[in-house]
């Protein structure tokens, strides 16, 4: 037999086979699609979960101390210590970056001063701009500085721009300008800005840190700790297995994916070699071995699965990169997408693979018909033994697809619990809706018509009614589980909306800047504010006991607006002197009202009495309006024992339709401030859960495609077997609608019993989860689960009517005859 | 030359049906020349197709011997079987059974695929094709020919491989009377020219009576006055 009469046949026997055929391509499709989606993302999180510490901090080891220290200090103790390498690190701890002229800062992850000949100890450092340059030149000159990716691309901070970060209130801002644009760091975590220890010089930050390689950290840990340093000691390997985990458990849930379409596939060759059998029987008569027909349909199988899974696998890396680009969103990290053609040969492969092995089921059994059939009318029923054969047939397939499993994950056990827990749970779910038709079929029932004929079909077919039933329960618990998720993403997303009415800017200034800041309130149609001047003080109880030590005391220069505080006790007390506690601080150093403090700050000493102990009303660490203070005494106090620059926190109250226009205003006179309206954090929560809310929507979406699938799957083919027996009761003198409707109730009553039963168990899982877990609410309620159970109904209708309408309305004999 | 085409000695055949055994073919025997044309009738259920799957090799027989050309069918493995259903004897059916990919000259090339005359399939069919008067209608589908059309391909199929022997089953009952005689006039042209062995399952007189001889098939066993 010539290759090219076997690959001409099989491709004309695919395309005679249309609506069939396509929707075999279809289950592949479907199941690569979602092998190599999973297994793509899968790879991308753990190429950042797999960072090793070691890379992730820049060294073996980091040194840094409690007090100020020298660098040559510092780098001295190393080398004595036996350091190979030393990268040291000036982080200014800032946490917001502002372009000039524009309005409002934004949130940062961290900004960093290197020594670029030095940095990084471990890993590299990517450059996407400008092409060809090096970290060393690019950082040459004071003030430039590379910033990641997705800052330039989110802020759109371009080559040559220049920008301040800003950590502390106490420290003063960072100008820099933008050389390069990094592609990808050592951690791959985003959101960072890298300047030369030059530049952290020249604007007075210190070195903090130092990172070293060492190949005994452990030792040098001893020595330098002996010598009063800190020193943290960094693993060479990430420990934690939490991400090989995970990627195991997306590519196991893209094979199950997989294994879904290949059901599908086994099902649908069935149905599409059933309906040759003549065609079969006839290539024995001409003399056909066993062999040449295996060879005929296992091209048909392969080819249905390179088209299959070339088109999976195209689908399958545009929805990683889908996804990718939402977890982006969610996470500070520079995830890299890239397309390994050894992965998507592997998923074609896989695929077709896989087409092959549960095609053959239908191709053993379809080129099994004896070839006397063609001098009879009927087509012969398979007998028992092969049924038992079929079922050996199907189990040696399965350990043969778990083995591929096993080398998609790399892994034994892996691969074979994976199918072994998809096998066992459909089996279990087989024989639970195979008990329950049992007994719907013969459990004594008023004798109505329809029904009657319906438990009539279920107790002569009820494998065939078993496999519908289950499809259509494991198709409403995806959906069901898609559209809970749904559900619950876009409820917590609007209850993320924030608030934006009272407090909702607020500035960090110094007090040098309260001239333009006045005159910045004025241009922003003075809205109503609140100044908090901030000293780093000790603070003591009248006893001696230390209460605050280096932390912010809070001088309040109370305006035109209330505070958001609640007083849970108060005195009368002469105001330059009344001091108010937070109730926590106030419980645990067991203070009360009418107590005396002392305060030492950066000049000066005082004492003031507690007039108040005081909670913050309301609010979350989000809240922008309620900041965490421990003490608040009025403004004169900190202005006395301060120095003569303090740094300054501006509560402002803007009219919530002007809002990001008050802080634009705000944000242009006050060039060195930083200004963070709550519209811009809402902005930022937001898109974290926009992009949460359709990484649901993606996967929701899959897993509504799949249930569908299935579904139609299983009740369109098992309707199609039957398209005989509706030609023969037509036959028989009932009319096209007669048909239709026993059809159409047939399926409604397995599809509620599949929906039914589907909804229950979604109930009960929410429930369970919502008991075990306090935080978790998630919401389902009978509206949802009656949806559900309808949504099962007309799939499980529309695909049987669909299948049954030709053969319902065409002439009885045309369908006898089609056989 | 000497053997017989067909020889049969006391064929039976039973089928399992539940608990019981039905015996449809209850001790047969006849020979044929080579050359021969042989018509079986009898009435509907008497068991005709059943024989006719036995000599072609399509079915085994429960009891009895079978020799075609010399070979004995009730000893052959399903190989054996499928080898001399493509080199010895030629299968026409009363359904045609041509597939429906594949087009005229392709249906007929089909059994040369998987014999040792692959290299000639194109020749050879298209040969046989005219001599069934079908060189107009090579590539067309069986879907856009006539029934007589169709039949005709499945004889130039059945002949193609060059067999000892063509059966066949009610090879006029789906056509109309016209086309019936028509496809009776092939055969007659077909045994006259290549001399081949021709039996043929009727319960039609008119098709019947253009056999040399007539073997009469009742309840499974022949009519003896046949
Ligand atoms: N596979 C089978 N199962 C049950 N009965 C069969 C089978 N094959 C043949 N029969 C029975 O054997 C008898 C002979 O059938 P057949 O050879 O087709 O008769 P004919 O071709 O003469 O009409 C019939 O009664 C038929 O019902
Ligand atoms: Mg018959």
């Amino acid at each position: 037999m010539s290759v090219k009469f076997c690959a001409g046949y099989a491709w004309r026997s695919l395309r005679r086979g249309g609506q069939r055929s396509a929707i075999a391509v279809a289950c592949v499709a479907f199941g690569v699609m979602s092998l190599v989606s999973l297994q793509q993302l899968g790879f991308i999180i753990e190429r950042v979960g797999l960072v090793p510490p070691r890379v992730a901090a820049g060294g073996d080891l980091m040194l840094s101390r409690a007090t100020p220290f020298a660098l040559n200090e510092a780098l001295d103790a190393l080398t004595a210590a036996g350091a190979e390498a030393v990268s040291p690190l000036a982080s200014a701890g800032a946490r917001w970056l502002k372009r000039p002229g524009s309005g409002q800062a934004s949130l940062l992850n961290r900004a960093l001063g290197i020594d670029p000949e030095r940095f990084p100890l471990y890993g590299t450092m990517e450059l996407r701009e400008p092409p060809g340059a090096s970290l060393v030149d690019l950082l040459a000159d004071d003030g430039t500085a590379v910033v990641t990716r997705d800052l330039a691309d989110l802020y759109g901070l371009a080559l040559g721009e220049s920008f301040s970060v800003f950590g502390s209130p106490h420290s003063a801002p960072v100008h820099l300008r933008v050389t390069g644009v990094l592609n990808q760091t050592p951690a791959q975590l985003g959101l960072t800005v890298f300047y030369s220890l030059v530049t952290a010089d020249a604007q007075g930050l210190r070195v903090t840190q130092v990172a070293a390689r060492h190949s005994m950290p452990e030792s040098a840990k001893t020595e330098l700790e002996a010598a009063g340093w800190d020193v943290e000691v960094l693993a060479a390997r990430s420990d934690s297995q939490v991400d090989q985990i995970l990627r195991y458990l997306l590519t196991g849930t893209g094979l199950l994916g997989l294994l879904l379409g290949a059901v599908g596939v086994a099902n649908t060759m069935q149905v599409l070699l059933a309906r040759r059998r003549r065609e079969i029987a006839t290539l024995k008569t001409l003399g056909y071995q066993q062999e040449h027909l295996l060879a005929l349909f296992a091209t048909e199988a392969v080819m249905l699965g390179v088209l299959g899974s070339a088109l999976g696998v195209a689908l399958g890396l545009t929805l990683a990169y889908g996804l990718m680009n939402l977890i982006a969103q969610t996470m500070p990290f520079l995830l890299s997408y890239e397309i390994r053609p050894v992965a998507a040969a592997g998923g074609v492969l896989v695929g077709t693979l896989t087409t092959l092995i549960f095609g053959m089921v239908a191709i053993v059994r379809a080129s099994d018909v004896r070839p006397s059939m063609l001098l009879r009318d009927l087509p012969p029923a398979l007998t028992k033994h092969r049924r038992a054969q079929t079922i050996g047939l199907y189990a040696a397939l399965l350990v043969v697809f778990a083995l591929l499993s096993s080398v998609v994950l790399g892994s034994w056990l892996w691969g074979f619990g994976v199918v072994a827990a998809g096998i066992v749970g459909l089996i279990a779910l087989g024989a639970m809706f195979a008990a329950l038709l049992w007994i719907i079929a013969r459990v004594p029932m008023p004798s109505l018509p329809l029904l009657g004929m319906a438990r009539r079909n279920l107790r002569y077919q009820p494998l065939r009614a078993t496999f519908a039933v289950v499809a259509l329960f494991v198709g409403v618990v995806a959906i069901g589980f898609a559209m809970i998720a749904l559900f619950n993403a876009e409820s917590g997303r609007r209850e993320r909306t924030m608030d934006l009415s009272g407090v909702n800017i607020r500035v960090f200034a110094q007090s040098g800047d309260e001239p333009a800041l006045s005159r910045a309130l004025v241009a922003a149609g003075n809205p109503a504010a609140f100044r908090d001047y901030l000293l780093e003080a000790q603070v003591t109880t009248a006893e001696g006991r230390e209460l605050v030590r280096y932390s912010d005391v809070v001088g309040r220069r109370p305006e035109r607006i209330r505070w958001n505080l609640v007083l849970t006790d108060s005195l009368s007390v002469p105001p330059e002197r009344a001091a108010y506690v937070d109730a926590q601080r106030a419980q645990r150093a067991d203070l009360s009202v009418g107590d005396s403090l002392r305060i030492c700050g950066g000049i000066d000493t005082t004492t003031v009495t507690i007039a108040g102990i005081f909670r913050v009303d309301g609010g979350s660490g989000l809240d922008i309006a309620a900041p965490p203070r421990a003490l608040i005494v009025p403004w004169q106090v900190v202005t006395q024992l301060a120095g003569p620059n303090i740094p300054m926190e501006v509560s402002v109250a803007a009219p919530a339709d002007r809002l990001s226009e008050v802080a634009g205003t705000l944000g242009k006179h006050l060039p060195d401030a930083v200004v963070i309206g709550k519209d811009a954090i809402a902005n930022a929560v937001n898109r974290f859960f926009v992009g949460f809310f359709w990484f649901v929507v993606a996967v929701a979406a899959l897993a509504l495609v799949a249930g569908a699938i299935l579904i139609a799957n299983a009740v369109g083919l098992s309707m199609l077997e039957r398209r005989r027996e509706l030609g023969i009761l037509k036959a028989v003198g009932y009319t096209s609608s007669q048909v239709l409707g026993t059809v159409v109730f047939e399926n409604a009553l397995l599809g509620l019993i599949g929906g039914g039963v589907g909804v229950c168990v979604l109930a009960v899982s929410v429930a369970v989860t919502n008991a075990r877990f306090s935080s978790a609410n998630v919401a389902f309620d009978a509206y949802q689960g009656l949806l559900l159970v309808a949504v099962a109904v007309v799939c499980a209708i529309a695909s049987a009517a669909l299948v049954a309408w030709h053969p319902t309305h065409a002439l009885p004999l045309a369908v006898l005859r089609a056989e | 030359m000497s053997s017989p085409a067909v020889a049969i000695e006391n064929l039976t055949r039973s089928l399992p049906l539940g608990s019981q055994t039905i015996e449809i073919l209850r001790g047969i025997s006849f020979s044929i020349p080579r050359g021969e044309w042989v018509a079986i009738t009898g009435p509907s259920g008497s068991g005709k197709s059943t024989l006719l799957g036995v000599l072609a090799g399509l079915d085994q027989p429960t009891g009895g011997s079978v020799v075609v050309d010399g070979l004995d069918i009730a000893s052959m493995s399903e190989r054996e079987l499928a080898r001399l259903r493509n080199e010895k004897i030629g299968v026409v059916f009363q359904s045609f059974n041509l597939i429906p990919t594949l087009t005229a000259q392709e249906n007929v090339e089909a059994p040369l695929y998987v014999g040792p005359r692959r290299r000639q399939a194109s020749e050879l069919a298209k040969a046989v094709l005219s001599r069934v008067g079908l060189d107009s209608r090579r590539n067309h589908r069986p879907h856009q020919l006539s029934g007589g059309e169709q039949q005709r391909v499945a004889i130039a199929r059945a002949l193609v491989t060059e067999p000892a022997m063509l059966v066949a089953d009610e090879p006029t009952g789906n056509l109309d009377s016209k086309t019936s005689a028509t496809i009776l006039d092939l055969f007659e042209q077909l045994h006259r020219e290549l001399g081949i062995t021709l039996v043929v399952v009727t319960h039609d007189p008119r098709v019947a009576e253009r056999a040399q001889r007539v073997l009469n098939l009742v309840d499974g066993r022949l009519d003896p006055a046949s």
